[in-house]
């Protein structure tokens, strides 16, 4: 007798009821019967537009170099709010971090803790979950790992998956420059002449369907970018930015990209382009990431980093060209420039900072700070990346006064995009994260 | 069912087969649906409450004396004495039992709930069907609840397609 179907509810009641669901919830019910499939349809619970997948550029997280702050800067019409973090259960949210974003979901970490905490956030729907601590790696190369820095990206792809994996990259072996005493065991002679990445490239990966930590090894296709002593003396870069695209992950390590193909757990190096004549006063800068055609990858060199060039990956035929899209000298470009931010200015927001500020263009202070230098471009200028629009080709710059703005490749020009606020003239980016809000996937810690 | 007490303004609810509930104003007003009607002043003498028997208003009321703030039936003094905290433990419990009904009149209650639209009823009701959702498959949802699957193969498969990445 306790048959009664849900079918016996009027529509508007089990519109009720449905109306409680979540987008993945949503899409299922769909599939039950016509009936449920009219009634989601017919009041647009599942929306096929871009609050629900990650299809609009909303802003960027930037983390500044110098202090430990996020700002979330957006664009003007985003009808989304990116509130302060002061909702996760931590005292201390001004030690969180970005450590990565992938379609909407956004990875932090605390940088300057042990053991680290790492949480995925979804700003938009504020749900978050703690990952529990990963497990030790003691690298086979190493008599002690403390010397090998380890990087975390984030892959959520809601039109494939509801979860997210988090990928734990230990990167290759260094002499720390900080550290007098290196451990001389740490750079034995068999060691220097070992490959990286080896060809068994073992990492740990978090996975939010099982909820665990796992060892996995990728097994390289094709050649080693060298071997560990020819990468001893280099500089580590500042942060590595990785991108994902087509169930595969890129990720920028050293002077080379590795391509994580997921679903047959393989990889491949890809040396990253330099171009043969760039003479660089300043340590090159690369930033790769996701834009309208694949994966992307930018070069800051030369004086006061204002060279910028810009490559696609050709990924045609399995072969990995590197083409060379612009070589953009931005002193020229910036010399004459009218700012005009105008009311379509971004604003900035500080999102773990006690205070909270939120910061509208400041326009009057930075005209004020230039007026003695009319047309010439300040010797203190430097510029650093944002990163690039997920979707378009554009890519986003800040200068080292606050100016942010945006460069589109098929019109060469720049747009003004407002003041991202630092924390004093020389603050410069540390690391920066194109945010493309996304209702999917759930997040279970605050739920 | 509640007492005429003084300075309490009581509302008469009508089932369709025939029963009448005296209610406090306060009570009835947990329902937005009644509320609107009370202050469009289309609520005179009695309130007839259309597809809801008997059975199911009187359980309806009786949620709603429950979660009435409590300077209502349940008396200030207890309010004076009960931390907020012990007070939602014990609504909490109130409610676990309160919703240990059989099937049919759980679909009542929602019903009921969603007609009146007192949001705190059609959270309890619905809930369990939410979860049943939320952590089943597909065939599962279709079994737990009862629902005939009346796609054709092929249409089945079409619409799965437009939902790909809930499926994976």
């Amino acid at each position: 007798m306790d048959m009664a179907s849900v079918q016996l509810l009027p529509d508007d009641v089990l519109a009720d009821i449905l109306r409680r669901l979540g987008p993945h919830d949503l899409a299922v019910s769909r599939c039950v019967c016509k009936p449920w499939c009219a009634v989601i349809d017919a009041r647009r619970m599942l929306p096929a537009d871009a609050h629900l997948l990650p299809l609009s550029l909303a802003g960027f997280f930037t983390v500044s170099w110098t202090e430990s702050l996020t700002a979330y800067f957006s664009r003007p019409c985003a009808s989304i709010v990116v509130g302060k973090l002061d909702y996760l259960d931590t005292d201390d949210a001004r030690s969180l971090s970005v450590a990565d974003q992938c379609n909407g979901l956004v990875l932090l970490h605390r940088p300057t803790l042990w053991p680290d905490d790492q949480r995925v956030l979804n700003p938009v729907t504020r749900q978050w979950a703690k990952l529990p601590p990963y497990p030790h790696l003691v690298s086979p190369c190493m008599k002690q790992d403390s010397y090998q820095r380890e990087d975390m990206y984030l892959v959520f792809d809601p039109s494939v998956s509801p979860h997210y994996e988090v990928f734990l990259f230990h990167s290759v072996p260094y002499n720390c420059y900080e550290v007098d005493v290196v451990d001389e065991d740490a750079f034995d002679p068999a060691v220097k002449k070992m490959e990286w990445p080896p060809s068994s490239y073992t990492l740990r990966v978090y996975s939010s369907k099982t909820r665990q930590w796992e060892t996995k090894p990728f097994i390289r296709e094709g050649e080693a970018a060298g071997t560990i002593g020819d990468m001893e003396s280099a500089l580590s870069p500042g942060h590595c930015h990785a991108a994902y695209w087509q169930r595969a992950l890129y990720v920028h390590q050293h002077d080379f990209v590795i391509r994580m193909t997921l679903s047959n757990e393989k990889y491949k190096v890809i040396k990253l382009p330099l171009g043969l004549d760039v003479r660089t006063d300043d340590e090159p800068e690369h930033y790769l990431g996701k834009s309208e055609k694949g994966v992307y990858c930018a070069l800051l060199y030369g004086n006061n980093r204002l060279g910028v060039r810009i490559w696609f990956l050709d990924e045609i035929c399995g072969k990995m060209d590197w083409l060379l899209k612009r070589d953009i000298n931005l002193g020229n470009l910036l010399a004459n420039y009218p700012w005009k931010h105008g009311d379509r200015s971004w604003t900035t927001q500080y999102v773990n900072d006690e205070i909270g500020r939120s910061m509208t263009p400041a326009g009057a202070k930075f005209e004020s700070d230039y007026s003695t230098n009319d047309n010439v471009i300040v010797p203190e200028y430097t510029v650093s990346l944002l990163g690039f629009h997920p979707y378009r080709e554009i890519i986003f710059f800040r200068t080292s006064f606050g100016r942010a703005m945006a460069y589109q490749f098929n019109s060469s020009e720049i747009v003004d995009t407002g003041y991202l606020q630092g924390k004093g003239p020389h603050d410069c980016v540390g690391g920066s994260f194109a945010y493309t809000p996304c209702r999917m996937g759930k997040l279970s810690n605050n739920m | 069912m509640a007492t005429r007490e003084a300075g309490k303004k009581m509302i008469m609810l009508k089932s369709p087969d025939g029963m009448e509930f005296e209610v406090e104003e306060a009570v009835a007003m947990e329902s937005q649906t009644i509320r609107k009607m009370i202050e469009d002043d289309c609520a005179d003498t009695a309130i007839l409450i259309p597809n809801i028997n008997s059975k199911i208003l009187s359980r309806v009321i009786e949620y709603c004396n429950k979660h009435v703030p409590t300077t209502g039936a349940t008396g200030a003094a207890a309010s004076d004495t009960v931390a907020p905290a012990a007070l939602a433990e014990d609504l909490k419990i109130w409610d676990a039992e309160f919703i240990k009904v059989n099937r049919a009149t759980r679909f009542d209650l929602i019903q009921a709930a969603s007609y009146l639209n007192i949001k705190g009823l059609l959270d309890l009701t619905s809930q369990t069907t939410i979860d049943t959702i939320s952590d089943n498959s597909l065939e599962e949802i279709r079994s737990f609840l009862s629902t005939k699957n009346d796609y054709l193969p092929e249409e089945e498969q079409t619409i799965r397609r437009e939902n790909q990445w809930a499926f994976q």
